[in-house]
């Protein structure tokens, strides 16, 4: 790993085209400003980690399982409690 | 001309089915946690609609059981330069293991697929506001 110390306002390329600007640092919390090219997806790692964990428990639901609860849970009216979640 | 080769394949959990190769989609990174699997097939179960069931044609082991993103939230949006010509948004389902709890769409990582070029991917939205784990289809 690479350590680089960095002043409230200095910056770090990464590349050609990322830049990281350290914003501010307050009680243990860093704000850092990314600019990137569009095609370069940025993401905290919690959440690349979190998606990892649930494809790999997706990948064996069973299909008897599924068509079981779908059986005897209708999915209908889904649509509508999924808007009303949205608006709140 | 190879567009009518048909492949058989021996699934884990629907038996040995024919693929045509025009319902192969090719993922060039994979999924999240299977960056190995590139080539997927989308399996219709009239038992699970409507569901879907995205397997893994290099290991028909793995299988993602996936729902129209719209189905779980009509309002969903995706940058449409992230789409294709003919684009499907689908959303992985977990089936929670634990007593009373249903079904949970990943909307934060959808899975984009491009009919036209028979090609996908996994996206992480860069909005906050889609969970990993959207609950929906609750029982009633």
């Amino acid at each position: 790993m690479l350590v680089l110390t960095r002043k409230i306002g200095e910056k770090i390329v990464i590349g050609n085209s990322i830049e990281l600007t350290v914003l501010s640092y307050d009680r243990g919390l860093v704000r850092v400003g990314i600019e990137a090219p569009k095609n370069i997806t940025v993401h905290r790692k919690e959440i690349q980690d979190r998606i990892i964990e649930l494809n790999k428990q997706a990948a064996s639901t069973e299909v008897r399982a599924l068509r079981e609860y779908l059986a005897g849970n209708s999915l209908l009216g889904t649509g509508d409690a999924a808007q009303s979640d949205e608006k709140e | 001309m190879e567009q009518s080769s048909v492949r058989v394949v021996q699934t884990h959990q629907f038996g040995t089915i024919e693929v045509g190769n025009e319902h192969i989609f090719h993922f060039a990174d994979g999924i999240y946690g299977f960056e190995e699997l590139r080539e997927f097939v989308l399996i219709s179960d009239e038992q699970s609609e409507p569901i879907k069931w995205l397997v893994s044609l290099s290991d028909p082991s793995i299988g993602f059981a996936v729902i129209d993103v719209f189905l779980v939230m009509p309002s969903y949006k995706v940058n449409p330069a992230m789409l294709g010509e003919k684009p499907a948004i689908l959303s992985i389902v977990t089936l929670s293991r634990k007593e009373g709890a249903g079904l949970s769409a990943n909307l934060k990582a959808p899975i984009i697929l491009d009919v036209d070029t028979q090609s996908g991917f996994q996206m992480i939205h860069p909005s906050e506001k889609y969970s990993t784990e959207h609950i929906f289809g609750q029982a009633q």
